[in-house]
């Protein structure tokens, strides 16, 4: 029979009880020396900014409206009920707002003292802000999309000097690279530095492109899808030539559209 | 603490299966590590030892110095069927003349090589465990993840949202199961590779000493 010597050092069991106590204060350590990450997703404050020259609703959190002479006059903001008060329970000016002398927009300071409301009047205030609000983004929105039109205009591009290019006029084939290289532009994409498609282009009797056929292709197959639906966005909204069918070629690269 | 607590049931079962895992593979280690580590010092020693002394009885009244040493075993084997052998051989004329012709030698190698299985079972004991711990605990995390990504799944479904806080605590839940995986196997893996090697080499120690140790009774106590 083999024998053996006893052993002097711990067995497996003492090894199993180290290993343990060892497993026990690493789990202690990572528990509370916070080594675990913690989920916890953050309530984000809701807050209302005003983009154009509405009043800010939250001071802390929003954009504080400009403080000069060339500001918009607009009604002067509800004082805040607190510090920093979550929107539900934001305090409403007892009365209506009146508006600012001079023009000066007086954006709410974080120490100004809540106006004292009674609690009858609060549902009111509070109609009464929410419509005025309303009123101030509409009109807001209005102007916005006013300056936006004006800027479209100013930018169109043209079919041929003069015209605005949304319009056929004699120089039909001058109008069609005017309307495929803005909806080009739209559409734009490309892999290649500098890529080249030729095409012939068919437009019938009644607007429509008929045909559209690529007689080189740029090699660049994005660019090539570009100008595929650069010409389907075009061809939506193309004027029937004045002769008829208007056949044309065309080279697309990605800054212009031009005749062969 | 609360990512912990907000994993679902299967995800906690596997969390604690993973963790027995771990326990048991580093306790293992611990073990094999005194163990291999003090029967190679013991070798070492009892090697320039047995090279030193000239009778075998010295050695075989010094052996508790390199007690944790398996080249001990193999001589107090070898040693004990040596003196067996000479005990039957006693009534011939020279008692210190083994017969290899009634299997003297062979008999003292069958007990070497008795003794060598022997040790290399005690080495290699519970390395079993750590190559299974190496090779399943992934797939146990992985396991836990799988299940724990199908649970936030369901309550992504069931809230109705899609947003980043929803979707991500529920996977990242889930992935600590993974990472317990990798955690516990990793060790192992490199604990059982590690012994592996060195228990290689006390076998060929092992292996070494048998030859010389029938070598010496060869030349020194077999006739003939």
């Amino acid at each position: 029979m083999t024998q053996r010597f006893p052993n002097r050092y711990p067995g497996p069991g003492g090894m199993f009880a180290i290993s343990f106590v060892l497993h026990l204060a690493v789990g202690l350590l990572m528990l509370f020396g916070d080594l675990l990450p913690i989920f916890q997703p953050q309530e984000q404050p809701v807050t209302y900014v005003d983009m154009v020259t509405l009043p800010v609703a939250s001071p802390q959190s929003g954009m504080p409206a400009p403080a000069t002479p060339e500001a918009p006059r607009t009604p002067a903001p509800p004082a805040p009920a607190a510090p920093k008060p979550p929107p539900a329970a934001m305090a409403l000016p007892a009365s209506k707002p009146t508006p600012t002398s001079k023009g000066k927009t007086a954006a709410p300071s974080a120490n100004a003292k809540p106006q004292q409301t009674a609690p009858g009047e609060t549902q009111e205030d509070a109609r009464a802000f929410n419509d005025r609000i309303a009123k101030l983004e509409r009109q807001a929105e209005d102007r916005r999309q006013a300056e936006v039109m004006a800027r479209l205009r100013k930018t169109a591009r043209t079919g041929m000097p003069g015209a605005r290019g949304t319009q056929a006029g004699s120089d039909y084939a001058s109008y069609i690279q005017s309307r495929l290289k803005d909806a080009l532009t739209r559409e734009m994409a490309k892999e290649t530095r500098s890529p080249l498609l030729i095409a012939i282009i068919t437009i019938g009797a009644d607007g429509k492109v008929a045909e559209f056929r690529v007689t080189k292709p740029s090699g660049d197959r994005v660019f090539d899808d570009a100008v595929t639906r650069a010409v389907t966005l075009a061809g939506r909204s193309l004027k029937p030539p004045p002769s008829g069918q208007f056949r044309y070629e065309l080279r697309f690269r990605p800054e212009e559209v031009t005749a062969k | 603490m609360g990512m912990l607590a907000s994993t679902g049931l299967v995800v906690k079962l596997v969390l604690i299966v993973l963790l027995y895992f771990s326990v048991v593979s580093w306790g293992i280690i611990f073990y094999k590590l005194l163990q291999i580590y003090r029967a190679n010092g013991a070798s070492e020693r009892f090697m320039e030892f047995f090279y030193k002394s000239k009778r075998f009885d010295t050695i075989g009244s010094q052996l508790d110095r390199f007690e944790n040493s398996p080249l001990t075993v193999l001589f107090k084997e070898g040693y004990a069927e040596l003196r067996r052998l000479q005990e039957k051989v006693e009534q011939k004329a020279d008692p210190n003349v083994i017969s290899t012709d009634l299997g003297g030698i062979d008999n003292i190698s069958r007990a070497l090589r008795r003794a060598t299985t022997s040790e290399i079972t005690r080495l290699e004991k519970y390395l079993t465990f750590l190559a299974t711990t190496g090779s399943t605990a992934p797939f146990i995390g992985l396991f836990g993840t799988v299940w724990g990504i199908m649970s936030a799944f369901q309550n992504i479904g069931q809230s109705g949202s899609a947003s980043l806080a929803v979707v991500a605590p529920g996977i990242a839940e889930a992935l600590i199961a993974t990472a317990i995986g990798l955690v516990a196997a990793i060790p192992a893996v490199m604990g059982y590779n590690h012994f592996q090697q060195r228990i290689r080499v006390l076998i060929s120690e092992m292996d070494s000493f048998s030859t010389e140790f029938l070598n010496i009774v060869q030349r020194n106590f077999a006739g003939r």
